[in-house]
């Protein structure tokens, strides 16, 4: 592995448990601690921990902060109560996806900002050419001073109440607020990665082992990116990189509920108009294969011995017990269960299109 | 942790001879550990020939695939049923239940060509 890559504060903790580490994104990153099937299920039935402080994490203050935000999200920035949070994206002028964010209103002038590791600097860059000379907004990157764990399924909002003196259940999902867990001083979320519920905790950099250690001493079990990846593809949320980029538009990536066409400002608004009059000419599907044979990124779609898509994720649900993947196909092809096949290295395989998400949880009562 | 009743390819598959004719073939727990959780396995069908440390198959985990290459030739004659509704047994028990496939018509010269525990206890340190 490259000696230059970033660490988390919590790397030695990773270490320590001997995770297998992995370069993700220019940070070494714990894949799995001991299997990524185990550490998923943990998560389905019981509860798991995540180290995401490679994500970043941008605070923007200021008079200006909320018209400056309203030109770059897709969100209507003005319609956010304090305390609350919003999925949204973040998209050029032609309406290609430069990334998805969370974007969390702390207070009347503050947000923050959460995009992917990977494009922390170009979102960074990409905020600063709509700020000149005399607007008043403050961009502070604190990505480097702070942690962010992840704290997700069914046990969790009761194994975190055992150490915290807040009401957990009033942190309802989507909110943030500032709370004590066992004297440590967090930011704390009811949002998520996996399709649980769960929460995701930013701490100061210096309590990160600490709160690591409490949590896997209440009952999470510490899982890697790999557990983490096959999670988010149960429940089909788009990762950056793999169903959106800078050459897909959230309209055929089933994400056009996140753009607010009726609010004014957004640097993507005509183009994204255009594109959903138009209608999208493909759409993001669900595949289930019939075999244990896992598509991967980047395998061909075929109907017919026409190739018509790309495969964008694919790998084993331990949920389901069975590959699962997304991809890409044209509208005429996008019909709940298609059969369509994947060239898989040399052999085709037998697949049809699917519902997504692969895995919905049962809200709790 | 590799026996030393096995014989061992530098692609981490081993071998273990039934008499002078026959062999058990699987891959060793420093292959699983580092595949991780094996899902999927393909082998060549019952009755063909292979020959020493060419291309056989695909092991498939969770992380990614990677081929398998036999450590020695003859002609397989079995295969580990239990692998394809139980292919976590790669990960258990690399040495014993995880057994991949046999073969027969085997060459025992071509044991000469592979290492004893020693030395692949060796290989996998460096």
């Amino acid at each position: 592995m490259k000696n230059d890559l970033k660490r988390t504060a919590l790397y030695n903790s990773h270490i320590k448990q001997n995770a297998k580490m992995v370069d993700f994104g220019g940070w070494s990153m714990p894949i799995q601690y001991n299997s990524i099937l185990s550490e998923s299920k943990s998560v389905r039935t019981k509860s798991g921990i995540f180290d995401v402080s490679h994500m970043g994490r941008i605070e923007i203050s200021g008079i200006d902060s909320s018209k400056i935000l309203n030109q770059i999200l897709s969100v209507d920035i003005e319609k956010i109560e304090i305390g609350k949070a919003k999925y949204n994206l973040i998209c050029n002028k032609e309406g290609g996806i430069i990334d998805d964010c969370i974007i969390y209103k702390t207070n009347k002038q503050n947000f923050l900002l959460i995009p992917n590791a990977s494009n922390s600097k170009v979102v960074l860059e990409w905020i600063d050419s709509f700020v000149s000379n005399n607007s008043n907004i403050l961009i502070n990157d604190i990505t480097s001073n702070t942690v962010m764990i992840a704290y997700q399924g069914p046990d969790s909002i009761k194994l975190l109440q055992n150490i915290t003196l807040s009401n957990l259940e009033q942190i309802k999902p989507f909110n943030i607020q500032n709370i004590n867990i066992d004297k440590i001083k967090v930011s704390i979320a009811r949002t998520g990665y996996t399709g649980e519920d769960g929460f995701e905790i930013i701490a100061d950099k210096k309590d990160g082992h600490n709160l690591w250690e409490k949590l896997i001493s209440i009952g999470a079990t510490p899982c890697g990116l790999g557990a983490r990846d096959i999670l988010r593809l149960e429940a089909s949320l788009p990762l950056h990189g793999n169903e959106i980029n800078l050459s897909t538009n959230p309209y055929e990536a089933n994400l056009g509920k996140f753009i607010y066409s009726d609010k004014n400002g957004y640097i993507a608004k005509n183009a994204l108009e255009a594109i959903a009059n138009k209608g999208p000419k493909r759409k993001l599907v669900g595949l289930e294969v019939m075999d244990r044979i896992i598509p991967r990124k980047g395998h061909e779609i075929i109907i017919n011995n026409k190739i018509i898509g790309n495969i964008t994720s694919g790998g084993y649900s331990s949920t389901l017990n069975k590959p699962i993947a997304l991809g890409y196909v044209p509208i005429e092809f996008s019909d709940l269960n298609t059969k369509i096949q994947i060239k898989i290295r040399e052999k085709l395989v037998e697949s049809y299109i699917c519902k997504i998400p692969f895995y919905k949880r049962r809200k709790a009562k | 942790m590799n026996p030393k009743e096995l014989k061992y390819s530098k692609d981490h598959e081993w071998v273990k001879t039934e008499g002078n004719d026959s062999a058990l073939i699987g891959i060793t727990e420093f292959a699983t550990d580092s595949l991780g959780d094996v899902v999927f396995i393909e082998l060549p069908d019952i009755g063909t020939k292979i020959t020493q440390f060419e291309k056989i198959g695909e092991i498939e985990s969770v992380k990614a695939v990677s081929d398998i290459f036999t450590p020695i030739s003859g002609k397989i004659i079995e295969q580990n049923n239990e692998l394809i509704n139980n292919p976590e047994l790669i990960n258990n028990s690399p040495f014993e239940d995880g057994w991949m496939f046999k073969v027969e018509n085997i060459n025992t010269d071509e044991l000469d060509n592979l290492m004893n525990s020693d030395e692949y206890d060796q290989l996998i340190k460096e």
